[in-house]
């Protein structure tokens, strides 16, 4: 009888060694990618979405995963100017607060210059690279990162970004050998999906691609043999995360960044910063404006004679629409201006709030052109107003609930 | 009005059919209303009867999980209220043994995604309590929510984005300051199916079997491709929705992006079928698009179904280079450089001026024709016809790294205008322009670099002398040429308080013999 207690111990240690144990999560890789400048969702409907005050915060909360790592596929900025800068290093700040373990660079990102670049990745701790680029420095052009104990990233961008950009390392085909180890080899490529698909073909060890989208991404991973591609399209709307089970790549997630989510407050601080360094620079004094014949005139001109629709207007949020960058501290920053005041990108159109006050908030002439031959001679027909006109700014990304019905209801005169 | 007509013909001449559930409902809850209905159409009412009893109503119980706030009772109580009163009553939510719903609270929550969801039939809905370590972010407000929403999920209704409403998100936002409550929607969908559970309860008690309500749809094809397309061109699309059910077959539509078009569908009858041809605008969009349409629908095996539109959009001209990297300008004298541009296969293009945005500079637009490589369409030199612009720079345009852009004017109706954008290189110039620390902790150190060059002669620095707060910089030999330095800038800790200051660099160079490179950031 003194034995059964034994047995039991042993029979139940057995069963336990035998049954299959629980997945093991080696590795969580959380990725970002494409941000191409949309630092903050823009617009004046709710709900706003996207910004990287929210997705720092998700991916803050995302690192205190165990073996979690943070990467990002490249793409910065979009256009090219100051303004572009003023949010690279923005979002250097934001990305050096997160810890990340590899950033990529993007084609977009490349036209700042190798010895941008390299400033960039100083200030984020040395980690923004590139298998096939030369960034100079001292260790230039490293392969790749071992990113925990189980993953090995290397970035890349496509061959013929290389050779514009003007410092190609390698080629993408020398640049992806295996890795130095057993790791799972992820490879961060800033290019399409028909380009990763045929990166796959060639290398069918690597196990997961993170390539480039745009607008949202697919649900759920494309798999080419046994590498997962994988995206997490663009403008900071969405976090990636996918998780390293027994080897397999698994789990994928796509986290909108709606609302929901808190703002993450040193992003939003260097938000902040970025906004103050807009105004102080009068990059909105810098606009470029077309000339030629266009002559904007105000809305107080209109109100001469269309008095009712004058009435109708001022009951609308058109008509305190700058009021609105004011509070939220982007009434200088070009990008946000434009579809607050009237005529912005031309040489009569709005300049600033103090020297052309007729022409702050949206007006009569943002919908229905401009009109300076009409108020000399009214037989000129202004433009007639509609869904086209509403959707210059009434767009997916900043006014995702627009509806034109509804909203149109709210401004008829 | 065909439509209409077709579902009063279907209603009048229709056998009788089991209840249809709205759209938008939990596969959890179309699947049972299938089985439920399956039994008794079979005549297996006891069984319809046991598998009925999985169907939230009455009273339903909960628990409440790990991690409890003093305040989670009242809060559950609350939402239990909330649920109760838009039920009329038919449903209310207790704490009892056998739950339906276990409610999780989560002190410090690693995903923010507050979804509930089913798992082994029984509802987890998580509750964070807070967000990013000690701070406290959950209202009671937005905690009722979260076990509203979970509580709807276990009756059948499907989470959506939407905000403020019973199974939307609920957000700490002052906007939203007001408890969750259904909306007209939510509250047709409650009513429908409590009523769908009421006549399964009256048939299998009277006994009387009736055909299960099947609405099905198939679309026709699942995707299509309008081929290549001007941006700015609108394609329409051509689907056949078929309702090859037995039931009026209702959608709800979610449009995936809002260069989509599409009208409201009415509700399809059986055997019926609707062609619907939505329109994808391109403007402003380049490349190959794949966009989707996804009908949210009473099918119940498959209540969500997407189409998928594809189209490349190519722009109606093309501007080569692309993209112009950095040009480097002469120390003395002018500098130009070209670009060109075509019009695209089939396409017609006039450019009427260029404009640039920078003071001594010029440019100047002339017909063309010549050998270009376009990396969009050509894998080697190809002869074209269009327009060069000439950018010219004079010996008076200003020393530095400077953005400049020109600004093209054509008569396309697509694209009127497309700006050009590049850096011009003049002298000896910093990269960043300033040095910018971000935020710093007060008394941390912070080192930044620039990269200080001159594109095509070498020179020396001479001095590095950092002024106007406590800063010092040094600099290093970058590459074998001469023609770079790396600018080491240290920042060695001081007060809170905004940083600001700059560096003065000197150099052997006779014409750019100083460079400023400003400081600025802030010590918190």
């Amino acid at each position: 009888m003194r034995l059964l207690p034994w047995a039991l111990c042993i029979s139940i240690a057995g069963t336990a060694l035998l049954a299959k144990p629980p997945p093991r999560v080696e590795a969580t890789l959380i990725f970002t990618g494409d941000i191409r400048g949309y630092l903050a969702p823009c617009g004046c409907t709710q709900p706003q979405v996207g910004g990287i005050e929210r997705m720092a915060g998700v991916v803050r909360a995302l690192l205190k995963q165990r073996n979690a790592h943070y990467v990002d596929l490249g793409n910065w900025t979009e256009v090219g100017g100051r303004q572009d800068e003023l949010k690279a290093e923005a979002l250097a700040e934001v990305f050096a607060g997160l810890k990340p373990a590899y950033l990529n660079v993007g084609p977009l990102d490349a036209r700042l210059g190798p010895e941008y670049l390299r400033s960039l990745s100083d200030a984020v701790g040395g980690v923004v690279d590139s298998a096939n680029l030369n960034l100079g420095g001292a260790t230039p052009g490293r392969r790749g990162r071992a990113v925990g104990d189980s993953i090995w990233v290397q970035g890349l961008v496509a061959d013929r970004d290389a050779e514009r950009i003007g410092s190609p390392l390698r080629s993408v085909a020398e640049a992806v050998s295996p890795p130095p180890s057993t790791r799972r080899q992820v490879l961060l490529f800033a290019a399409d999906l028909k380009e990763a698909d045929a990166l796959a073909r060639e290398f069918p060890h690597v196990s997961l691609i993170v390539y480039s989208t745009r607008g949202d991404p697919p649900a759920s991973p494309v798999r080419v043999g046994k590498t997962a591609l994988v995206s997490v399209g663009d403008k900071a709307r969405y976090v990636g995360k996918i998780d390293l089970v027994d080897g397999e790549w698994t789990n994928f997630t796509l986290i909108e960044l709606g609302p929901e989510h808190a703002h993450d407050p040193a992003a939003a601080e260097a938000y902040r910063a970025y906004t103050n360094r807009v105004a102080e620079e009068g990059l909105l004094d810098d606009l470029l404006r077309s000339k030629g014949k266009v002559k904007f005139v105000g809305s107080r001109e209109c109100a001469v004679c269309h008095i009712g629709e004058d009435s109708k207007w001022l009951e609308t949020r058109h008509a305190k629409a700058l009021a609105t960058l004011v509070q939220t501290g982007n009434d200088r920053d070009p990008e946000c201006v434009g579809c607050h005041v009237v005529g912005l990108n031309y040489e009569s159109g709005f300049r600033g709030a103090p020297s052309t006050p007729e022409l702050a908030n949206v007006g009569c002439e943002s919908c229905h052109g401009p009109g300076g031959e009409h108020v000399f001679d009214p037989t000129v027909k202004m433009g007639v107003a509609g869904e086209e006109s509403c959707m210059t700014c009434h767009e997916t990304a900043h006014s995702p609930e627009f509806d034109f019905k509804s909203y149109w209801e709210k401004i008829k005169h | 009005m065909m439509s209409m007509i077709a579902l009063l013909v279907f209603a009048l001449t229709a056998p009788s059919l089991g209840p249809l559930l709205p759209p938008r409902c939990t596969p959890e809850l179309y699947a049972l209303n299938l089985k439920v209905q399956r039994l008794i159409e079979d005549g297996r009412f006891d069984e319809a009867g046991q598998a009925l009893d999985a169907w939230p109503y009455g009273t339903v119980h909960y628990t409440l999980g790990p991690g409890l706030p003093d305040h989670a009772e009242g809060v559950a109580q609350e939402a239990a209220r909330i649920w109760s009163d838009a039920t009329g009553g038919r449903l209310r939510f207790e704490p009892g043994p056998d739950p339906l719903i276990r409610i999780e609270f989560e002190e410090r929550p690693t995903v923010l995604m507050l979804e509930p969801e089913w798992r082994q039939g029984v509802v987890f809905a998580r509750i964070p309590v807070r967000r990013y370590g000690a701070e406290p972010i959950a209202s009671r407000d937005s905690m009722i929510a979260g076990i509203a929403r979970g509580f709807g999920m276990a009756a059948g209704l499907a989470p959506t984005r939407s905000r403020g409403s019973l199974m939307g998100i609920y957000l700490d936002e002052p906007e939203l300051g007001k408890s969750p409550a259904p909306t007209s929607t939510e509250r047709e969908m409650i009513h429908r199916i409590s009523e769908a559970r009421e006549t399964l309860e009256r048939a299998i008690r009277d006994r009387e079997p009736f055909t299960a309500a099947v609405p099905r749809l198939s679309l026709e094809p699942k995707s299509s491709d309008a081929g290549t397309v001007k941006s700015g061109q609108v394609p329409r699309y051509r689907f056949t929705l078929r309702n090859t059910g037995n039931a009026v077959l209702e959608l709800q539509t979610q449009l995936t992006c809002r260069c989509i078009f599409l009208d409201r569908i009415e509700p399809i009858p059986p055997g019926e079928s609707v062609v619907i041809t939505p329109a994808l605008d391109t403007l402003h969009l380049v490349g190959r698009l794949d966009k989707r349409i996804i009908f949210h629908s009473n099918d119940p095996r498959a209540p969500a179904q997407e189409l998928l539109m594809r189209v490349t959009a190519v722009p109606e001209y093309r501007v080569v280079p692309d993209a112009l990297e950095r040009v480097a300008l002469a120390d003395e004298g002018e500098t130009a450089i070209d670009f060109y541009m075509y019009a695209t296969p089939g396409g017609l293009l006039r450019v009427h001026d260029a404009v640039p945005n920078a003071k001594h500079v010029t440019a100047e637009v002339s017909a063309w024709n010549g050998e270009i490589f376009d990396p969009l369409f050509d894998e080697k030199p190809v002869r074209r016809t269009g327009f060069r612009v000439r950018v010219t720079f004079s010996p008076q345009f200003k020393t530095g790294l400077n953005w400049v852009t020109v600004r093209v004017l054509t008569d396309s109706r697509l694209a009127p205008s497309h700006d050009v954008t590049f850096q011009a290189q003049k002298g000896i110039v910093a990269q960043p322009k300033s040095v910018y620390f971000g935020g710093v902790d007060a008394g941390d150190t912070a080192v930044r670099t620039v990269t200080v060059s001159h594109p095509s002669r070498e020179f020396k620095i001479l001095s590095a002398e950092a002024d106007g707060g406590p800063f010092r910089a040094t600099w290093e030999p970058s590459g074998a040429e001469g023609r770079a330095y790396l600018l080491r800038v240290e920042y060695l800790g001081g007060p809170p308080g905004r940083l600001s200051g700059k560096v003065v660099l000197k150099t052997d160079h006779p014409l750019y013999p100083t460079l400023t490179v400003r400081i600025g950031g802030a010590a918190r």
